[in-house]
């Protein structure tokens, strides 16, 4: 057994995997990083990711093109954050019972409209379509080991890398960025410069929402081709965790998501590795991980001091 | 490119209470736009909407038997409702329903399996079965508790998390030691009939019904008649002062989620000792969140999650005679109470405002 | 000075401003002189802070003009008046603590550019720095600096911006003695660089101090407006005062008892694990109110939550009559006799969505007779509850209604019902009548003396020193953490009490006689 995991193919395997997985908790948790940064808690993820799985595959599968299908995941996260801030922000209601309705309501309508647009769906014959495969970067991918890891994912994979970046310098190194995290520390400061708060924060839920639609088309789009319930199986509650655990900065929560994508690489493998343990076990094997996480972090400084709060001016 | 404001003689701002009556208006408004909204995707399905409306109403209160299938529909998520409204009460946000159900469920399957000579009359079985998914459910919930009261752990994360594992766990034995010898499928041997719940006046209607009903009342009296109740809506509103005064935050806290994991978890033995008389896979389609559902609709209050869930049960019923009648599938009933809620929120929201005339 | 005749940098000619039947501001008019120091003088309620909300651009004036370098002006916000050159520096300080001064100061400002030059702009801030002596580091964030250094912080946004006219309000109620020097300093630089400044105070000496100029206030009118030159403290205080009607309560005189609380050694930790509260030692007795004077931030919420139990103590002991409470918990420290008024009303004393009758028994709800095995008598709770309405002349609509929504007298009248329905040992209340009208302020006092007779012991934590001098029979006074000093009702003065609260422990030289 020992040789067979030795066998590189198989470690590479998994942490090609880890990077496709990882970088789906990645768009998602990036996206409530900008979020939570500007002092808004959105709980709603799982119900975003899941609108915009659903949203990519119905995109997809009507226009034949992967890429409108992205668009259109994107689109069905931007509306479904869109009524998470007409709630949350607009209209001042708790946002954690904001989050957990919109939760609801998102998962309701997205099965519905799938079971509205296919009434016959049975084991044999449901919708699918072919998703995208695998891009691989010329030179780079033929570096031994790292090229199949790195350099071998999808587009999606190296657009969110792209993006932990871009979220990165836009925080710490523009204007706009400084604005927002001031936003999620101490909110009246930037009130009193004249700028409008809860137009910064609704355009911050939009771009959670837009990430978070991005990371659904990935699951999706990106591996299984079909949409069923529940396909996101609590990825979204994930991404919220592993801001936490990431301390609220883009780097950590880069590693925070490709340690829970190497979890869920691993866990898909550990058959083939032939550990006598119950696949149960390897599938809770990310939750039980999650649970640790947060317990963990309990002491992590890094929140941003108006978090959830709602802002009053006085 | 020009701003072009328009400046109306009126100015929004927001009251500083809203009376009982405002309060119901927006109820009544919130369901209103939803009926209406439910009306027009039916008839934008192409269906008529009085045929589909009537097949709802026959199908949840037009004979006896569906009133029963109604009540019986509502019986587990009024209690995981009631669960809800004990923990969102404290502003202890337990959304770990579905797994205390589980857990419960298990609990009572657990006592069944290994003490499989038990020849207790049913009235004694009966008690102790559920007595053992009231522990399990709430020591699934206890545990999201201690890590909140003792370490301020995100209560959330945590029980939804826990919802996934305990599924897991359940697939586990259901596909193992607990599988019935021989079967293909994921459930155990039949339990004995004295773990069945009785039925009521010789209907289909198990006491499980009677069961919620009781604990709806007792939660009330908890929450507004006993010094629990009265320390768990302080630490909901304001736990600062209530500490001040003494109030043990922390052991709130956990009672909290110990009670609300009992309750979810009797929900779980409710419904297998009611229902399937063994533990099989799938035997909840998502009581525990629709609980919380309930209880956002009855707005955190026993009576109103009462009501809520037989409207649940009802349109649930309703919608298996409306997919007989019509093309319109079975979950457009969770997109209507999905909207609802919704509405819900907006209205009262809304009406928390008022125009004023400058 | 200048002997030239300047036009006024800025004019107030005839400001009013009301809410609802209340005139917070009667026709005010004040000049102030480029390059000017001026005061407003005026005590708590005399319309000082609204005045400088005109002013800054916050609210807009009911009637009356504001005249700023020569022309008319009407703000629409502060960020409309900022841009023209009026910026304020509030008491309560508007920063983000996890930040550093220069991202406080640059965040939103235009002059910030869409990519962020920090090195550039902390240049420039240091530039600042060194151009009025202020010495602190601008990397560190702000919750790591010192009271007094983040209210450079906010000096310098206006500076950064470049105002003509700076408004400061009662920036010395958080200061130590020293960084009053320093602020003073700083603000003489501001003005001899033809920075005007206004700046809100009650205190006389600061006045005589720094000012050129000052503006008494008294109830909602401007008194008068005179050259701080031609004044004296005798002459301010007399223009301050003026009152109507003599503010003395009535004291009855009451034995003093035995001790019934006790504090010895005390010490208590911040949650930054700073210390707050340094070794203290007080002794309250029966019958007597011991008052404790000192700026608000020098230890009192501190000891306040360690006495009430919320708070662990680090060292020492408190004792309630007989009985050692250190470090139990509320709950037994209530029981054993003690009653307290917090300084935050509805946050720390009323669940505010609770009802009248739910907080009026708010700690005692697990005792008899409300409660007995668990359930909730209500019968006995509406009962007291109507009583204690009655008795206590709370205004309400009855004991159903939610408690948010009492005005602040009303407030205090429920948790003053709650905590001295029944008989008590000690009282402990901080900043009682903050906030409250002279009649709801009296009402407090009445019953509190009411208390003594009934051999109860208070303990009066408090920044007004009207009130202390008032009702307390000894003074103590606490500063960074120690008391300073203590002294009886007839050795204390107002400038005694003054200086040790500045903390300056030793007794002043005696005065060479000379014109005073």
């Amino acid at each position: 057994m020992l040789s067979d995991i030795l066998q590189s193919g198989l470690i590479i395997s998994i942490l090609a995997s880890a990077v496709r997985m990882g970088t789906i908790l990645l768009l998602a948790a990036l996206g409530e990083l900008i979020v939570e940064r500007s002092g808004v808690l959105n709980l709603s993820v799982e119900g975003m990711m899941l609108s915009g799985a659903f949203g990519g595959f119905i995109g997809a599968y009507y226009t034949n093109s992967l890429w409108l299908g992205v668009l259109s995941a994107i689109l069905a996260g931007l509306l479904v954050s869109a009524l998470f801030g007409l709630l949350a922000i607009i209209l001042q209601i708790d946002q954690t019972v904001s989050g957990l309705t919109v939760n609801i309501f998102a998962a309701g309508l997205t099965f519905y409209l799938y079971r509205a647009l296919f009434p016959n769906v049975g084991a044999t014959n449901i919708p699918a379509l072919k998703p995208f495969s695998v891009f691989q970067i010329p030179v780079l991918s033929d570096i031994p080991i790292i090229g199949k890891i790195l350099f071998s994912q999808y587009a999606l994979s190296y657009l969110a890398f792209f993006l932990m970046l871009l979220v990165a310098f836009y925080l710490y190194r523009t204007k706009s960025g400084l604005i927002l995290r001031t936003l999620g520390e101490n909110p009246r400061v930037v009130d009193m410069k004249g700028i409008n708060v809860m137009r910064y924060r609704f355009l911050a839920v939009l771009f959670g929402g837009m990430m978070a639609g991005l990371a659904g088309s990935f699951i999706t789009l990106a591996s299984v081709g079909i949409f069923v319930a529940d396909i996101t199986s609590g990825r979204g509650w994930l991404a919220i965790a592993i801001v936490i655990f990431g301390d609220w900065k883009p780097v950590k929560i880069l590693w925070a998501s490709l340690f829970f994508g190497f979890i869920d690489a691993l866990q898909m493998q550990l058959q083939a590795l032939g550990v006598q343990l119950p696949f149960q076990l390897f599938l809770a094997m990310p939750y039980i991980l999650t649970t640790i996480a947060v317990f963990l972090a309990r002491k992590r400084s890094g929140a941003p001091l108006a978090l959830g709060v709602h802002y009053v001016r006085e | 490119m020009y701003k072009v404001i328009i400046k109306l003689p009126y100015t929004i701002e927001k009251r500083k209470d809203i009376s009982f009556l405002l309060s119901s208006l927006s109820i009544v408004v919130a369901l209103t736009v939803s009926i209406l909204a439910a009306a027009g995707m039916i008839s934008l399905y192409g269906e008529d909407v009085g045929i589909v409306l009537k097949a709802i109403a026959g199908g949840s209160f037009g004979s006896m038997s569906a009133l029963i299938d109604t009540l019986i529909k509502a019986t587990p998520i009024l209690l995981t409702g009631l669960a809800t409204v004990v923990a969102f009460r404290a502003k202890v946000w337990n959304i770990g329903q579905e797994g205390q159900l589980y857990a419960g469920a298990m609990g009572a399957t657990f006592v069944i399996l290994t003490f499989p000579d038990l020849n207790l009359p049913p009235v004694v079985h009966i008690p102790l079965l559920l007595f053992a998914s009231m522990i399990t459910g709430a020591i699934w919930g206890g545990i999201p508790g201690y890590l909140k009261a003792r370490y301020n752990v995100n209560e959330i994360i945590v029980t939804v998390m826990l919802n996934y594992v305990i599924q897991y766990l359940c697939t586990f034995l259901l596909n193992g030691p607990w599988q019935e010898p021989g079967s293909y499928y994921y459930n155990t041997v039949k339990f004995p009939e004295s773990s069945f719940l009785p039925l009521l006046f010789d209907t289909r209607l198990h006491i499980g019904f009677l069961i919620a009903l009781i604990t709806a009342f007792m939660v009330y009296f908890l929450t507004w008649k006993m010094k629990l109740g009265f320390e768990i809506r302080a630490r909901g509103d304001n736990p600062v002062a209530a500490n001040y005064k003494g109030i043990n935050i922390q052991r709130v806290t956990l009672i909290t989620m110990l009670l609300s994991g009992a309750i979810a978890g009797l929900a779980g033995g409710v419904e297998i000792l009611g229902i399937h008389h063994k533990l099989i896979w799938g035997f909840s389609s998502g009581f525990g969140f629709t609980g919380i559902l309930i209880c956002l609709l009855g707005r955190s209050h026993p009576l109103g999650v009462v009501i809520a869930s037989i409207f649940f049960g009802a349109l649930h019923n309703g919608s298996s005679a409306m997919q007989i009648y019509s093309d319109v599938p079975r979950s457009f009933v969770n997109l209507i109470m999905g909207l609802i809620i919704v509405m819900m929120l907006f209205w009262e929201a809304v009406f928390k405002y008022r125009l004023r005339r400058i | 000075m200048n002997s030239e005749v300047d036009k006024p940098l800025l004019t107030v000619d005839n400001l009013s401003k009301s809410f609802g039947q209340f005139i917070a501001n009667d026709q005010i008019c004040f000049d102030v002189i480029k390059g000017h120091i001026h005061c407003l003088l005026g005590e708590n309620g005399a319309g000082k802070s609204t005045l400088a909300n005109c002013i800054y651009g916050a609210s807009k004036p009911d009637s009356g003009r504001i005249v700023f370098k020569g022309q008319e002006v009407s703000f629409s916000s502060p960020k409309d008046a900022i841009r023209q050159g009026i910026g304020m520096v509030h008491q309560h300080f508007v920063l983000s603590e996890p930040m550093n001064a220069v991202e406080n100061i640059i965040v939103g400002e235009e002059s910030t550019g869409t990519i962020l030059n920090l090195q550039n702009d902390t240049e420039k801030i240091q530039n600042l720095c060194d151009q009025y002596d202020l010495t602190f580091d601008l990397s560190l964030p702000v919750s790591q600096l010192s009271v007094g250094e983040q209210q450079w912080i906010e000096i310098l946004k206006a500076l950064y911006v470049g105002v003509d006219l700076l408004l400061l309000d009662e920036p010395t109620a958080v200061l130590t003695p020293q960084e009053v020097e320093r602020l003073f300093a700083v603000i003489s630089k501001m003005a001899a660089g033809g920075i005007s400044v206004i700046l809100i105070t009650h205190k006389l000496d600061e006045v005589l101090d720094i000012s050129n100029s000052v503006t008494v206030l008294r109830k909602a009118q401007a008194i008068i407006t005179v050259d701080t030159g031609n004044s004296t403290k005798a002459s301010l205080a007399k223009l301050l005062v003026g009152r109507e009607f003599d503010f003395k309560v009535n004291k009855v005189e009451v034995d003093r008892g035995a001790p019934v609380l006790e504090i010895k050694n005390l010490s208590v930790l911040r949650d930054n694990k700073t210390l707050a509260v340094n070794r203290v030692s007080l002794t309250v007795h029966e019958g007597e109110i011991l008052g404790l004077a000192g700026v608000s931030g020098n230890g009192q919420s501190e000891l306040f939550d360690a006495l009430v139990g919320v708070r662990q103590t680090e060292n020492g002991s408190i004792r309630l009559a007989e009985d050692e409470i250190t470090n139990c918990s509320p709950a037994e420290i209530s029981n054993k006799g003690m009653a307290s008024v917090p300084q935050d009303r509805l946050k720390q004393g009323l669940i505010g969505n609770f009802s009248v009758k739910e907080n009026l028994i708010l700690g005692a709800h697990s005792n008899p007779p409300f409660c007995s095995r668990g359930v909730l008598n209500w019968k006995t709770i509406m009962d007291f509850s109507k009583e204690a309405i009655n008795n206590f002349d709370i205004r309400t609509i009855g004991p159903e209604q939610k408690v948010e929504q009492l005005s602040g007298g009303n407030l205090q009248k429920v948790i003053l019902a709650r905590e001295i329905s029944h008989p008590i040992k000690t009282l402990i209340a901080s900043s009682p009548t903050r906030g409250l009208d002279i009649n709801a302020s009296f009402y407090l006092y009445i019953r509190f003396l009411e208390q003594l007779k009934l051999k109860a012991g208070i303990l009066l934590i408090s920044e007004d020193l009207d009130e202390l001098f008032n009702i307390a029979d000894r003074i103590a006074v606490i500063y960074n953490g120690s008391i300073l000093g203590e002294y009886c009702i007839e050795d204390a003065t107002i400038e005694k009490i003054g200086l040790l609260m500045a903390g300056l422990k030793e007794e002043p030289e005696p005065l060479v006689q000379s014109d005073n």
